[in-house]
């Protein structure tokens, strides 16, 4: 070490213990204390005696004795509240030296620095967190908006396919009601139409003469289908039930009542108008014999 | 206790010595000494808490901390995959310096289930070690006492031979 003036010497030994209140103990081989001084009420250390096992007082020390030649440092250890200490172990012919320096200062500094850096550390982890979770919704997002884009894409066709051929049915019933109201308007066959409540809704011409009635009766409600259709007997009630059930009769030369009270034959049949309604369509023609 | 940074040392001993929690992280720097003395079996067992500062990295860590350490606690973080993975780095780095003495690994913090990070991977991985692995909260107290004692337990046994 460079030869230093006195002056110098003291300086440094006083701002030594103004910065650092050194503090030491010396034990021997058997962890017994031999010497002990400085600041160590500064550290929370009091008590001592000679002789005694230091390390029965002193928590940090226990597993740290003895040291080997190398010595050991321990930074900043927390002797007390807001207290600490770099503690220096090291062998001399006397026993084991024990140097306590204050380090409170310096830990004081770095604690303020490594709360700021773990805290940004800790705040970088939950954005990168919070970034994974944001990346995962915008994917599964991405992947609802891809479905549900293709799904309407596909209910488009599906209801344009069903918007063909709604046209194409309507143009269908349209050409099927045009030959039935020519078929009706013709007057070839007699034509009827009635409900399951005996209401006759329709009937042409052809069918109203057959049975001897005019069509300003069948505006003003005078005839129903139990006035002109009489009761059935028991081969033809069986029939009547089919028809509850199918809204249907088989061609078959029924009798029908006229408005003079005389019954006709007519060669009938009947098939479903309308299911919602329990609506027949009966279709009649004189027999040939 | 072994751990990185904010995994949670500080407060599983405060919780084991204290009884008490904070939920405002502080940093620890350097290294604080407590002490508890705890029943293990028939015997009066004074537990010296060496709780050391966390560290970015394994290689920052001062193995002269734990001179003399008749064992140790590895704590992560579950909410944290990476602080396992130090935790695991930071074993064979407490390995080195004091040889094979118990451990334990704590998955702390968890109360925090809906944030936990270690899966079926980790598990595994953990169980292929043979380590025993308690879960840990230090804010509920959850398996605070048991992972002590069970680290407790392993070194009276290993001292006792």
């Amino acid at each position: 070490m460079a030869e230093l003036p006195v002056p110098i010497r003291d300086f440094i030994d006083a701002l030594t213990d103004d910065l650092l209140a050194p503090a030491f103990m010396l034990v021997d081989d058997e962890g017994g204390l031999s010497a002990w001084g400085g600041a160590l009420e500064s550290y929370g250390i009091a008590g001592l005696e000679e002789n005694m096992q230091v390390a029965d007082h002193l928590p940090f020390l226990v597993g740290i004795l003895p040291v080997d030649s190398g010595g050991v440092f321990l930074p900043n250890v927390q002797t007390q509240a807001d207290v600490f200490a770099d503690i220096y172990f090291f062998n001399r012919p006397q026993g084991t030296w024990i140097l306590l320096l204050d380090a409170t200062k310096n830990v004081k500094t770095r604690q303020t620095l490594q709360q700021r850096a773990y805290d940004i550390s800790l705040r970088a982890a939950d954005l990168e967190q919070e970034g994974k979770t944001l990346y995962g919704v915008n994917t599964m997002l991405e992947q609802r908006v891809s479905e549900q884009t293709r799904e309407l894409s596909e209910t488009v066709v599906r209801l344009q396919q069903e918007l063909a051929e709604s046209k194409r049915t309507q143009r269908a019933l349209a050409f099927s009601e045009a030959r039935f109201r020519s078929l009706y308007e013709s007057n070839m066959i007699g034509i009827v139409s009635w409900t399951a409540n005996g209401t006759i809704s329709r009937a042409n011409d052809i069918f109203l003469q057959s049975i001897g009635y005019l069509r300003d009766d069948l505006a003003r409600g005078l005839i129903t289908w139990n006035q002109i259709s009489p009761d059935p007997d028991t081969a033809n009630r069986e029939a009547s039930d089919r028809w509850q059930d199918t809204l249907a009769l088989q061609p078959e030369e029924r009798d029908f009542i006229c408005k003079d009270g005389s019954r006709t034959r007519l060669l009938f049949c009947a098939g479903p108008r309308e299911e919602s309604t329990k609506q027949s369509i009966g279709f009649a023609t004189q027999p040939r014999y | 206790m072994l751990g990185t940074f904010a995994v949670g040392k500080t407060s599983l001993v405060r919780r084991f010595v204290e009884s008490i929690y904070s939920g405002k992280y502080h940093t620890t720097v350097g290294v604080k000494v407590d002490k508890k003395v705890v029943q293990v079996g028939d015997q009066e067992t004074s537990l010296l808490l060496w709780d050391i500062e966390g560290t970015e990295t394994e290689h920052e860590f001062r193995k002269s901390y734990l001179r003399g350490a008749s064992g140790y606690l590895l704590v992560a973080d579950g909410t944290r995959q990476d602080t396992l993975y130090k935790a695991l780095a930071l074993q064979t780095r407490a390995e080195e310096a004091v040889g094979q003495v118990p451990f334990l690994l704590l998955l702390n913090k968890s109360d925090l289930a809906d944030q936990w990070q270690i899966g079926p991977r980790e598990t595994e991985a953990l169980d292929q070690k043979n380590w025993t692995v308690i879960n840990t909260s230090a804010k509920t107290g959850h398996g605070v006492e048991d992972a002590f004692l069970a680290l407790a337990e392993k070194m009276v046994v290993k001292t006792n031979g």
